[in-house]
Protein backbone atom coordinates (compact mmCIF):
# COMPACT_ATOMS: atom_id res chain seq x y z
CA UNK A 1 0.00 0.00 0.00
CA UNK A 2 2.62 2.54 0.76
CA UNK A 3 4.20 2.04 -2.39
CA UNK A 4 1.14 2.27 -4.57
CA UNK A 5 0.53 5.50 -2.13
CA UNK A 6 4.30 6.86 -3.63
CA UNK A 7 3.29 5.97 -6.96
CA UNK A 8 0.29 7.81 -6.89
CA UNK A 9 2.50 10.76 -5.42
CA UNK A 10 4.79 10.71 -7.97
CA UNK A 11 1.51 11.23 -10.42
CA UNK A 12 0.40 14.14 -8.44
CA UNK A 13 3.36 15.76 -8.57
CA UNK A 14 3.68 15.42 -12.32
CA UNK A 15 0.62 17.05 -13.19
CA UNK A 16 1.48 20.63 -12.47
CA UNK A 17 4.77 19.73 -14.95
CA UNK A 18 1.93 18.23 -17.40
CA UNK A 19 0.25 21.16 -17.48
CA UNK A 20 2.89 23.45 -18.12
CA UNK A 21 4.14 21.65 -21.21
CA UNK A 22 0.55 21.37 -22.04
CA UNK A 23 0.07 25.05 -21.49
CA UNK A 24 4.10 25.87 -23.50
CA UNK A 25 3.55 23.79 -26.21
CA UNK A 26 -0.20 25.09 -26.71
CA UNK A 27 0.57 29.01 -26.46
CA UNK A 28 3.77 28.99 -27.92
CA UNK A 29 2.83 27.37 -31.09
CA UNK A 30 -0.30 29.90 -31.34
CA UNK A 31 1.88 32.76 -30.93
CA UNK A 32 4.88 31.66 -33.22
CA UNK A 33 1.74 31.16 -35.62
CA UNK A 34 0.04 33.93 -35.43
CA UNK A 35 0.79 37.71 -35.73
CA UNK A 36 -0.13 38.06 -31.76
CA UNK A 37 1.31 40.32 -29.88
CA UNK A 38 1.99 41.11 -26.12
CA UNK A 39 -0.60 43.80 -25.20
CA UNK A 40 -0.58 44.06 -21.53
CA UNK A 41 1.19 42.63 -18.38
CA UNK A 42 -0.69 42.95 -14.52
CA UNK A 43 0.40 42.16 -11.51
CA UNK A 44 -1.67 42.00 -8.60
CA UNK A 45 -1.07 42.17 -4.65
CA UNK A 46 -3.95 41.08 -2.51
CA UNK A 47 -5.49 39.65 0.14
CA UNK A 48 -7.81 36.32 0.43
CA UNK A 49 -9.88 34.46 3.00
CA UNK A 50 -11.52 31.12 2.85
CA UNK A 51 -13.32 28.60 4.47
CA UNK A 52 -10.28 26.38 3.87
CA UNK A 53 -7.53 29.26 4.63
CA UNK A 54 -7.95 31.97 6.94
CA UNK A 55 -6.89 35.25 6.25
CA UNK A 56 -3.72 35.24 4.13
CA UNK A 57 -1.26 37.34 1.05
CA UNK A 58 -1.46 36.11 -2.30
CA UNK A 59 -0.32 37.18 -5.78
CA UNK A 60 -0.66 36.92 -9.12
CA UNK A 61 1.03 37.47 -12.64
CA UNK A 62 -1.19 37.26 -15.84
CA UNK A 63 0.45 38.06 -19.36
CA UNK A 64 -2.08 39.16 -22.33
CA UNK A 65 -1.51 38.58 -25.77
CA UNK A 66 -3.78 39.31 -28.98
CA UNK A 67 -3.83 39.16 -32.86
CA UNK A 68 -5.85 38.84 -35.46
CA UNK A 69 -9.23 37.06 -34.33
CA UNK A 70 -7.63 36.03 -30.91
CA UNK A 71 -6.40 36.81 -27.50
CA UNK A 72 -5.22 34.47 -25.07
CA UNK A 73 -4.51 35.67 -21.22
CA UNK A 74 -1.98 33.34 -19.42
CA UNK A 75 -0.66 33.31 -15.79
CA UNK A 76 0.05 32.00 -12.44
CA UNK A 77 -1.03 32.88 -8.70
CA UNK A 78 0.50 31.90 -5.78
CA UNK A 79 -2.53 32.14 -3.00
CA UNK A 80 -0.60 29.49 -0.18
CA UNK A 81 -1.50 26.14 -0.26
CA UNK A 82 -2.36 26.65 -3.59
CA UNK A 83 -0.61 28.10 -6.70
CA UNK A 84 -2.69 28.46 -9.90
CA UNK A 85 -1.96 28.39 -13.61
CA UNK A 86 -4.84 29.75 -15.65
CA UNK A 87 -4.74 29.66 -19.74
CA UNK A 88 -8.23 31.85 -21.20
CA UNK A 89 -8.40 32.40 -24.87
CA UNK A 90 -11.31 33.89 -27.02
CA UNK A 91 -11.63 33.25 -30.42
CA UNK A 92 -13.32 35.67 -32.31
CA UNK A 93 -15.01 34.28 -35.07
CA UNK A 94 -14.98 35.75 -38.91
CA UNK A 95 -18.41 36.35 -39.71
CA UNK A 96 -18.65 39.22 -37.19
CA UNK A 97 -17.04 42.74 -36.66
CA UNK A 98 -17.07 45.56 -33.79
CA UNK A 99 -19.33 46.57 -32.15
CA UNK A 100 -20.65 43.13 -31.69
CA UNK A 101 -18.47 40.08 -31.61
CA UNK A 102 -18.80 36.30 -31.41
CA UNK A 103 -16.37 33.75 -30.16
CA UNK A 104 -15.64 30.77 -28.68
CA UNK A 105 -13.77 30.37 -25.11
CA UNK A 106 -11.77 28.05 -24.07
CA UNK A 107 -9.78 28.19 -20.94
CA UNK A 108 -7.90 25.40 -18.86
CA UNK A 109 -7.02 26.05 -15.14
CA UNK A 110 -4.70 23.83 -12.99
CA UNK A 111 -4.37 23.99 -9.17
CA UNK A 112 -1.74 22.17 -7.05
CA UNK A 113 -2.01 21.99 -3.36
CA UNK A 114 0.99 20.39 -2.23
CA UNK A 115 -0.41 18.28 1.12
CA UNK A 116 -3.99 17.44 -0.91
CA UNK A 117 -3.39 16.95 -4.96
CA UNK A 118 -4.20 18.30 -8.12
CA UNK A 119 -7.04 19.61 -9.81
CA UNK A 120 -7.52 20.42 -13.81
CA UNK A 121 -10.12 22.30 -14.92
CA UNK A 122 -11.39 22.74 -18.71
CA UNK A 123 -13.83 25.24 -20.04
CA UNK A 124 -15.17 24.98 -23.94
CA UNK A 125 -17.74 28.03 -24.80
CA UNK A 126 -19.47 30.62 -26.85
CA UNK A 127 -19.19 34.17 -26.23
CA UNK A 128 -20.49 37.35 -26.97
CA UNK A 129 -18.94 41.10 -26.45
CA UNK A 130 -20.92 43.92 -27.37
CA UNK A 131 -19.10 47.55 -27.42
CA UNK A 132 -20.75 50.43 -27.43
CA UNK A 133 -19.18 54.47 -27.67
CA UNK A 134 -21.26 56.94 -26.35
CA UNK A 135 -20.30 60.52 -25.49
CA UNK A 136 -17.89 60.30 -22.60
CA UNK A 137 -18.58 56.69 -22.15
CA UNK A 138 -17.79 53.27 -23.65
CA UNK A 139 -19.74 50.47 -22.56
CA UNK A 140 -19.24 46.33 -23.01
CA UNK A 141 -21.11 44.21 -22.23
CA UNK A 142 -20.24 40.27 -22.46
CA UNK A 143 -21.77 36.95 -21.71
CA UNK A 144 -21.24 33.52 -22.15
CA UNK A 145 -22.27 29.82 -22.14
CA UNK A 146 -20.38 26.65 -22.18
CA UNK A 147 -19.57 23.44 -20.27
CA UNK A 148 -17.27 22.67 -17.47
CA UNK A 149 -14.98 19.17 -16.69
CA UNK A 150 -13.22 19.43 -13.76
CA UNK A 151 -11.06 16.49 -12.60
CA UNK A 152 -9.49 16.22 -9.02
CA UNK A 153 -5.96 13.86 -8.15
CA UNK A 154 -5.68 12.78 -5.30
CA UNK A 155 -2.19 10.25 -4.24
CA UNK A 156 -4.95 7.85 -2.49
CA UNK A 157 -7.43 7.73 -5.04
CA UNK A 158 -7.21 5.56 -7.91
CA UNK A 159 -8.98 7.41 -10.19
CA UNK A 160 -9.62 11.38 -10.32
CA UNK A 161 -12.97 12.89 -9.22
CA UNK A 162 -14.38 14.01 -12.59
CA UNK A 163 -17.56 16.79 -12.61
CA UNK A 164 -19.18 18.77 -15.23
CA UNK A 165 -21.11 21.32 -15.07
CA UNK A 166 -22.14 23.98 -16.70
CA UNK A 167 -20.04 27.39 -17.12
CA UNK A 168 -21.52 30.56 -17.25
CA UNK A 169 -20.42 34.34 -17.43
CA UNK A 170 -21.72 38.02 -17.56
CA UNK A 171 -19.43 40.64 -17.33
CA UNK A 172 -19.94 44.82 -17.68
CA UNK A 173 -17.25 47.27 -18.23
CA UNK A 174 -17.84 51.04 -18.31
CA UNK A 175 -15.29 53.69 -19.79
CA UNK A 176 -15.19 56.89 -18.65
CA UNK A 177 -13.34 60.02 -19.49
CA UNK A 178 -10.69 57.79 -22.02
CA UNK A 179 -9.28 56.60 -18.24
CA UNK A 180 -11.49 55.66 -15.58
CA UNK A 181 -13.29 51.64 -16.01
CA UNK A 182 -15.56 49.87 -13.91
CA UNK A 183 -16.40 46.76 -14.24
CA UNK A 184 -18.61 44.01 -12.48
CA UNK A 185 -19.39 40.50 -13.52
CA UNK A 186 -20.57 37.19 -12.16
CA UNK A 187 -19.65 33.74 -13.51
CA UNK A 188 -18.94 30.06 -13.19
CA UNK A 189 -15.28 30.72 -12.95
CA UNK A 190 -11.96 33.37 -13.61
CA UNK A 191 -9.02 32.83 -14.72
CA UNK A 192 -7.89 31.05 -11.75
CA UNK A 193 -11.21 30.88 -9.00
CA UNK A 194 -13.25 27.75 -9.96
CA UNK A 195 -15.42 25.31 -8.44
CA UNK A 196 -16.24 21.79 -9.05
CA UNK A 197 -20.18 22.61 -8.73
CA UNK A 198 -21.22 25.58 -11.24
CA UNK A 199 -23.89 26.74 -8.64
CA UNK A 200 -21.45 28.24 -6.91
CA UNK A 201 -20.63 31.70 -8.92
CA UNK A 202 -18.08 34.58 -8.66
CA UNK A 203 -18.71 37.63 -8.46
CA UNK A 204 -16.33 40.49 -8.74
CA UNK A 205 -16.34 44.28 -8.89
CA UNK A 206 -13.20 46.83 -9.98
CA UNK A 207 -11.96 50.15 -10.91
CA UNK A 208 -9.37 50.90 -12.61
CA UNK A 209 -7.57 54.38 -13.85
CA UNK A 210 -5.15 55.03 -16.29
CA UNK A 211 -2.22 56.80 -15.00
CA UNK A 212 -0.50 57.44 -17.96
CA UNK A 213 -0.97 55.21 -22.05
CA UNK A 214 1.63 52.53 -20.55
CA UNK A 215 0.63 52.16 -17.32
CA UNK A 216 -2.86 51.47 -15.55
CA UNK A 217 -3.63 50.60 -11.68
CA UNK A 218 -7.07 49.18 -10.15
CA UNK A 219 -8.17 47.43 -7.22
CA UNK A 220 -10.95 44.65 -7.25
CA UNK A 221 -12.98 42.87 -4.65
CA UNK A 222 -14.54 39.00 -5.37
CA UNK A 223 -16.41 37.12 -3.49
CA UNK A 224 -16.96 33.17 -4.00
CA UNK A 225 -20.54 32.28 -2.93
CA UNK A 226 -21.01 28.52 -1.61
CA UNK A 227 -24.44 29.02 -3.19
CA UNK A 228 -26.69 30.49 -6.54
CA UNK A 229 -29.24 30.60 -3.56
CA UNK A 230 -29.31 34.23 -1.79
CA UNK A 231 -31.37 32.07 0.95
CA UNK A 232 -28.66 29.75 1.47
CA UNK A 233 -25.02 30.67 0.32
CA UNK A 234 -22.24 31.57 2.57
CA UNK A 235 -19.37 33.10 1.16
CA UNK A 236 -16.91 30.83 0.35
CA UNK A 237 -13.94 33.12 -0.37
CA UNK A 238 -13.38 36.82 -0.42
CA UNK A 239 -10.29 38.37 -2.19
CA UNK A 240 -9.66 42.30 -2.65
CA UNK A 241 -6.35 43.14 -4.41
CA UNK A 242 -4.58 45.73 -6.51
CA UNK A 243 -3.13 45.44 -9.51
CA UNK A 244 -0.99 47.30 -11.01
CA UNK A 245 -1.27 46.76 -15.54
CA UNK A 246 1.78 47.39 -18.36
CA UNK A 247 0.66 48.21 -21.44
CA UNK A 248 3.37 48.01 -24.01
CA UNK A 249 3.50 50.03 -26.67
CA UNK A 250 2.22 48.78 -30.10
CA UNK A 251 4.23 49.70 -33.06
CA UNK B 1 -14.52 37.47 -20.03
CA UNK B 2 -12.60 38.24 -23.68
CA UNK B 3 -9.52 37.13 -22.39
CA UNK B 4 -6.51 39.30 -23.96
CA UNK B 5 -8.57 41.46 -25.93
CA UNK B 6 -8.89 45.33 -25.44
CA UNK B 7 -11.17 47.26 -27.56
CA UNK B 8 -8.92 48.95 -30.49
CA UNK B 9 -8.86 52.53 -30.51
CA UNK B 10 -10.93 52.96 -33.71
CA UNK B 11 -13.84 51.76 -32.93
CA UNK B 12 -16.40 54.59 -33.32
CA UNK B 13 -19.74 53.05 -33.21
CA UNK B 14 -21.77 56.85 -32.26
CA UNK B 15 -25.13 55.90 -31.87
CA UNK B 16 -28.28 58.27 -30.19
CA UNK B 17 -27.60 59.16 -26.81
CA UNK B 18 -30.97 58.10 -25.93
CA UNK B 19 -30.50 54.92 -27.03
CA UNK B 20 -27.35 54.14 -24.83
CA UNK B 21 -29.59 55.89 -21.92
CA UNK B 22 -32.19 53.35 -22.25
CA UNK B 23 -29.80 50.52 -22.56
CA UNK B 24 -27.88 51.51 -19.96
CA UNK B 25 -30.85 52.21 -17.50
CA UNK B 26 -32.41 48.82 -18.54
CA UNK B 27 -29.38 47.00 -17.61
CA UNK B 28 -29.41 48.89 -14.12
CA UNK B 29 -32.83 48.16 -13.49
CA UNK B 30 -32.34 44.55 -14.43
CA UNK B 31 -29.68 44.16 -12.19
CA UNK B 32 -31.75 46.02 -9.63
CA UNK B 33 -34.31 43.69 -10.21
CA UNK B 34 -32.33 40.66 -10.13
CA UNK B 35 -31.31 41.20 -7.07
CA UNK B 36 -34.17 42.77 -5.34
CA UNK B 37 -37.22 40.23 -6.54
CA UNK B 38 -36.28 37.42 -4.21
CA UNK B 39 -35.93 39.06 -0.95
CA UNK B 40 -33.94 37.08 0.84
CA UNK B 41 -33.56 37.26 4.80
CA UNK B 42 -29.75 38.28 4.48
CA UNK B 43 -29.79 37.82 8.38
CA UNK B 44 -28.77 34.71 8.70
CA UNK B 45 -25.80 34.11 5.74
CA UNK B 46 -22.79 34.14 7.35
CA UNK B 47 -19.40 35.21 6.19
CA UNK B 48 -16.97 32.70 7.40
CA UNK B 49 -19.00 29.91 9.69
CA UNK B 50 -21.52 28.24 11.85
CA UNK B 51 -20.75 27.93 15.58
CA UNK B 52 -21.00 24.66 17.22
CA UNK B 53 -18.85 21.73 18.06
CA UNK B 54 -17.61 18.64 17.92
CA UNK B 55 -16.40 19.00 21.58
CA UNK B 56 -18.62 16.52 22.79
CA UNK B 57 -16.80 14.02 25.20
CA UNK B 58 -16.85 10.33 23.92
CA UNK B 59 -16.46 6.96 24.91
CA UNK B 60 -13.21 5.89 22.81
CA UNK B 61 -12.37 2.86 25.21
CA UNK B 62 -14.97 0.67 24.49
CA UNK B 63 -14.72 -2.37 21.17
CA UNK B 64 -17.13 -2.90 18.60
CA UNK B 65 -20.24 -3.99 19.09
CA UNK B 66 -22.71 -5.11 16.17
CA UNK B 67 -25.99 -2.59 15.83
CA UNK B 68 -28.63 -1.78 12.94
CA UNK B 69 -29.84 2.28 12.97
CA UNK B 70 -32.36 3.76 10.88
CA UNK B 71 -31.58 6.33 8.32
CA UNK B 72 -33.94 9.16 5.99
CA UNK B 73 -33.64 11.98 4.93
CA UNK B 74 -35.44 14.74 2.69
CA UNK B 75 -38.79 14.27 4.10
CA UNK B 76 -39.89 17.82 3.44
CA UNK B 77 -42.63 18.21 5.45
CA UNK B 78 -44.88 20.86 3.96
CA UNK B 79 -44.21 20.44 0.55
CA UNK B 80 -46.81 21.26 -1.74
CA UNK B 81 -44.97 20.20 -5.29
CA UNK B 82 -46.69 18.60 -7.61
CA UNK B 83 -46.87 14.54 -7.14
CA UNK B 84 -44.90 14.58 -4.05
CA UNK B 85 -46.55 12.26 -1.21
CA UNK B 86 -45.68 10.64 1.44
CA UNK B 87 -46.54 6.98 3.04
CA UNK B 88 -45.95 7.65 6.86
CA UNK B 89 -48.45 5.20 7.66
CA UNK B 90 -46.98 2.52 6.20
CA UNK B 91 -43.73 3.66 8.06
CA UNK B 92 -44.59 3.44 11.39
CA UNK B 93 -46.29 -0.01 10.55
CA UNK B 94 -43.05 -0.71 9.52
CA UNK B 95 -41.07 0.43 12.52
CA UNK B 96 -43.39 -1.26 14.49
CA UNK B 97 -43.41 -4.81 13.19
CA UNK B 98 -39.85 -4.56 12.06
CA UNK B 99 -38.15 -7.84 13.50
CA UNK B 100 -34.69 -6.55 14.37
CA UNK B 101 -33.64 -3.64 16.80
CA UNK B 102 -32.97 -0.32 16.04
CA UNK B 103 -31.13 1.53 18.04
CA UNK B 104 -31.26 5.11 16.70
CA UNK B 105 -32.06 6.57 13.86
CA UNK B 106 -30.16 9.19 11.21
CA UNK B 107 -32.06 12.26 9.31
CA UNK B 108 -29.77 13.69 6.35
CA UNK B 109 -31.62 16.83 6.24
CA UNK B 110 -34.37 18.84 4.60
CA UNK B 111 -36.93 18.03 6.55
CA UNK B 112 -39.09 21.09 5.90
CA UNK B 113 -39.94 22.15 2.67
CA UNK B 114 -39.65 26.05 3.58
CA UNK B 115 -37.72 26.19 6.99
CA UNK B 116 -40.93 27.46 8.18
CA UNK B 117 -42.11 27.05 11.99
CA UNK B 118 -45.13 24.79 11.46
CA UNK B 119 -42.94 22.29 9.37
CA UNK B 120 -40.77 22.59 12.31
CA UNK B 121 -43.39 21.32 14.41
CA UNK B 122 -44.14 18.74 12.59
CA UNK B 123 -40.93 17.60 12.65
CA UNK B 124 -40.63 17.67 16.19
CA UNK B 125 -43.98 15.46 16.49
CA UNK B 126 -41.74 13.08 14.21
CA UNK B 127 -39.05 12.88 16.51
CA UNK B 128 -40.72 12.43 19.37
CA UNK B 129 -42.88 9.89 17.60
CA UNK B 130 -39.48 7.82 17.06
CA UNK B 131 -38.36 8.80 20.97
CA UNK B 132 -41.93 6.98 21.91
CA UNK B 133 -40.65 3.96 20.18
CA UNK B 134 -36.92 4.45 22.16
CA UNK B 135 -35.25 5.15 19.04
CA UNK B 136 -33.36 8.75 19.42
CA UNK B 137 -33.42 10.77 16.31
CA UNK B 138 -29.75 12.79 15.28
CA UNK B 139 -30.48 15.14 12.91
CA UNK B 140 -28.35 17.80 10.61
CA UNK B 141 -29.85 20.48 8.66
CA UNK B 142 -30.26 20.69 5.07
CA UNK B 143 -30.83 23.83 2.70
CA UNK B 144 -34.09 23.74 3.06
CA UNK B 145 -34.09 24.08 6.83
CA UNK B 146 -32.30 26.70 7.15
CA UNK B 147 -33.80 29.89 5.25
CA UNK B 148 -35.27 32.58 7.39
CA UNK B 149 -35.46 31.89 10.58
CA UNK B 150 -34.83 27.99 9.86
CA UNK B 151 -31.30 28.11 11.95
CA UNK B 152 -33.40 29.65 15.29
CA UNK B 153 -36.04 26.97 14.58
CA UNK B 154 -33.51 23.84 14.40
CA UNK B 155 -32.16 25.25 17.60
CA UNK B 156 -35.44 25.05 19.39
CA UNK B 157 -37.03 22.44 18.15
CA UNK B 158 -34.06 19.59 16.62
CA UNK B 159 -31.01 20.35 18.06
CA UNK B 160 -29.49 23.26 20.21
CA UNK B 161 -26.07 22.63 18.00
CA UNK B 162 -25.81 22.23 14.44
CA UNK B 163 -23.29 20.35 14.33
CA UNK B 164 -22.08 17.93 17.02
CA UNK B 165 -20.90 14.30 17.82
CA UNK B 166 -21.60 11.22 19.30
CA UNK B 167 -20.63 7.53 19.36
CA UNK B 168 -22.61 4.28 19.89
CA UNK B 169 -20.65 1.36 20.31
CA UNK B 170 -17.59 2.16 19.40
CA UNK B 171 -18.03 4.12 16.24
CA UNK B 172 -18.20 7.83 16.21
CA UNK B 173 -21.02 9.82 14.21
CA UNK B 174 -20.07 13.73 13.00
CA UNK B 175 -23.15 15.32 12.18
CA UNK B 176 -21.95 17.37 9.74
CA UNK B 177 -24.06 20.92 8.61
CA UNK B 178 -23.31 21.67 5.08
CA UNK B 179 -26.97 23.59 4.80
CA UNK B 180 -25.07 26.05 3.09
CA UNK B 181 -23.20 23.62 0.49
CA UNK B 182 -20.26 24.44 3.17
CA UNK B 183 -18.93 23.63 6.07
CA UNK B 184 -17.76 27.13 6.60
CA UNK B 185 -14.15 27.63 8.28
CA UNK B 186 -14.84 27.09 11.79
CA UNK B 187 -16.97 23.55 11.20
CA UNK B 188 -14.08 22.56 9.09
CA UNK B 189 -11.23 23.29 11.48
CA UNK B 190 -12.82 21.97 14.22
CA UNK B 191 -13.74 18.65 12.48
CA UNK B 192 -10.44 17.77 11.27
CA UNK B 193 -8.99 18.76 14.73
CA UNK B 194 -11.06 16.34 16.52
CA UNK B 195 -11.40 13.57 14.46
CA UNK B 196 -7.79 13.42 14.81
CA UNK B 197 -7.57 12.86 18.28
CA UNK B 198 -10.87 10.56 18.00
CA UNK B 199 -9.40 7.13 17.50
CA UNK B 200 -12.79 5.08 16.77
CA UNK B 201 -13.75 4.05 13.68
CA UNK B 202 -16.30 7.29 12.20
CA UNK B 203 -18.85 8.02 9.97
CA UNK B 204 -19.59 11.63 8.77
CA UNK B 205 -23.10 12.23 8.25
CA UNK B 206 -24.18 15.46 5.73
CA UNK B 207 -26.95 16.44 3.64
CA UNK B 208 -25.01 17.70 0.88
CA UNK B 209 -23.05 14.83 -0.98
CA UNK B 210 -19.20 15.03 -1.11
CA UNK B 211 -18.70 13.95 -4.31
CA UNK B 212 -21.13 10.95 -5.50
CA UNK B 213 -20.86 10.91 -9.14
CA UNK B 214 -19.42 12.87 -12.78
CA UNK B 215 -23.30 13.58 -12.76
CA UNK B 216 -24.24 15.10 -9.54
CA UNK B 217 -24.07 18.82 -11.83
CA UNK B 218 -25.73 20.60 -8.72
CA UNK B 219 -25.91 18.35 -5.77
CA UNK B 220 -22.53 18.10 -4.02
CA UNK B 221 -20.17 20.14 -2.02
CA UNK B 222 -18.75 22.33 -4.70
CA UNK B 223 -14.98 23.79 -3.45
CA UNK B 224 -12.30 21.70 -4.09
CA UNK B 225 -9.90 22.47 -1.19
CA UNK B 226 -13.00 21.79 1.20
CA UNK B 227 -13.67 18.17 -0.66
CA UNK B 228 -9.95 17.43 -0.52
CA UNK B 229 -9.54 18.42 3.01
CA UNK B 230 -12.65 16.36 3.75
CA UNK B 231 -11.49 13.10 2.13
CA UNK B 232 -7.58 13.12 3.10
CA UNK B 233 -9.48 13.39 6.78
CA UNK B 234 -11.66 10.40 5.75
CA UNK B 235 -8.57 8.60 4.82
CA UNK B 236 -6.38 9.74 7.39
CA UNK B 237 -8.57 9.26 10.37
CA UNK B 238 -10.55 5.78 10.40
CA UNK B 239 -13.73 7.46 8.60
CA UNK B 240 -15.43 4.79 7.01
CA UNK B 241 -18.32 6.43 5.28
CA UNK B 242 -19.39 9.88 4.50
CA UNK B 243 -23.41 9.62 4.02
CA UNK B 244 -25.56 12.33 2.77
CA UNK B 245 -29.25 12.92 0.77
CA UNK B 246 -29.99 15.51 -0.80
CA UNK B 247 -29.99 14.33 -4.23
CA UNK B 248 -33.37 12.77 -3.96
CA UNK B 249 -33.11 10.07 -6.31
CA UNK B 250 -30.19 8.83 -3.96
CA UNK B 251 -29.01 5.15 -4.51
CA UNK B 252 -25.58 6.16 -5.59
CA UNK B 253 -22.42 4.59 -4.02
CA UNK B 254 -18.94 5.70 -4.79
CA UNK B 255 -15.90 4.01 -3.80
CA UNK B 256 -12.84 6.62 -2.96
CA UNK B 257 -10.61 3.13 -1.73
CA UNK B 258 -11.70 -0.13 -0.52
CA UNK B 259 -12.19 1.33 2.79
CA UNK B 260 -13.43 4.59 2.48
CA UNK B 261 -16.89 5.34 0.85
CA UNK B 262 -20.03 7.92 0.00
CA UNK B 263 -23.26 6.63 0.11
CA UNK B 264 -26.26 8.83 -1.19
CA UNK B 265 -29.76 7.84 -0.03
CA UNK B 266 -32.70 8.60 -1.73
CA UNK B 267 -35.77 11.45 -0.22
CA UNK B 268 -38.42 9.41 2.38
CA UNK B 269 -40.84 10.97 0.26
CA UNK B 270 -42.31 9.98 -3.12
CA UNK B 271 -42.78 11.68 -6.32
CA UNK B 272 -44.48 10.76 -9.25
CA UNK B 273 -44.07 13.88 -11.25
CA UNK B 274 -42.32 14.43 -14.55
CA UNK B 275 -39.19 16.21 -12.77
CA UNK B 276 -38.84 13.46 -10.53
CA UNK B 277 -40.22 9.66 -10.42
CA UNK B 278 -39.35 8.23 -6.64
CA UNK B 279 -41.26 5.79 -4.32
CA UNK B 280 -40.98 6.56 -0.26
CA UNK B 281 -38.27 5.02 1.17
CA UNK B 282 -36.00 4.74 4.30
CA UNK B 283 -33.03 2.83 5.23
CA UNK B 284 -31.40 0.38 7.52
CA UNK B 285 -27.31 0.13 8.30
CA UNK B 286 -25.94 -2.26 10.32
CA UNK B 287 -22.60 -2.56 11.58
CA UNK B 288 -21.40 -6.10 11.59
CA UNK B 289 -18.26 -5.79 14.37
CA UNK B 290 -17.16 -9.51 13.08
CA UNK B 291 -16.36 -8.79 9.77
CA UNK B 292 -15.84 -4.75 9.99
CA UNK B 293 -18.24 -4.11 7.37
CA UNK B 294 -21.47 -1.61 7.20
CA UNK B 295 -24.57 -2.57 5.22
CA UNK B 296 -27.06 -0.60 3.47
CA UNK B 297 -30.71 -1.79 2.72
CA UNK B 298 -33.17 0.27 1.44
CA UNK B 299 -36.62 -0.18 2.15
CA UNK B 300 -39.32 1.11 -0.34
CA UNK B 301 -42.71 1.72 -0.56
CA UNK B 302 -44.49 0.04 -3.55
CA UNK B 303 -47.32 1.35 -5.53
CA UNK B 304 -49.33 -1.46 -4.44
CA UNK B 305 -48.42 -0.57 -0.66
CA UNK B 306 -46.23 -3.23 0.29
CA UNK B 307 -42.63 -2.73 1.19
CA UNK B 308 -39.60 -4.30 -0.29
CA UNK B 309 -36.96 -4.52 1.12
CA UNK B 310 -33.11 -4.63 -0.64
CA UNK B 311 -29.50 -4.53 0.41
CA UNK B 312 -27.88 -2.29 -1.34
CA UNK B 313 -24.22 -2.27 -0.22
CA UNK B 314 -21.76 -4.26 1.86
CA UNK B 315 -18.98 -2.17 2.69
CA UNK B 316 -15.64 -2.89 4.71
CA UNK B 317 -14.64 -0.12 7.26
CA UNK B 318 -11.41 0.85 8.12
Amino acid sequence: MAIERKDASCRIRCIPVAVYLILTLFVAPTIGATDISLTAVTQTFGWFDSTTTPTHLDGSTSIEFSGDGIGLDVGMRIQLPVWDIGLATSFFLKDTDEPLRNMIVTKVHSAHRPSFGSSIDVVGGYGRIINIAAHAMDVSISYGLGIQVSATFMPFLDMPLINFSPYYDLEIALEMFDSLMISTSIGSSTLFEYSTQAMSPVAKGSIAYDLTDAITVGCEYSVHFSDILPETFIIAKQEAKAYVVWIPKVS
Amino acid sequence: MSYGYRKSADVNVRLKTSVHQIIMYGILLSIFLLFSCSQPDYSHVETRDLSGGFDQPIDMTGSLESFSFLVLNDIHFGREDKGVYWKFDEFWQWLDTYPGSIDFALNLGDFTEDSQEDEYLEYADFIQDLANRSIPMHTVAGNHDIRNRGRSYFSTYVCAAPYKRFAHKGISFYMIDTGNRSLGNRQLEELIKETAQDTNLKMFCSHVPLYGSPDLIYFALPDTQERMMLLKTMVDEKVGIYFSGHHHSGDVLYKYTEENSEFIFGAFHGRDSFFESTLPRWYVCTYDSIKNSLGITRHTVQKDGSITEVLIANLIMP
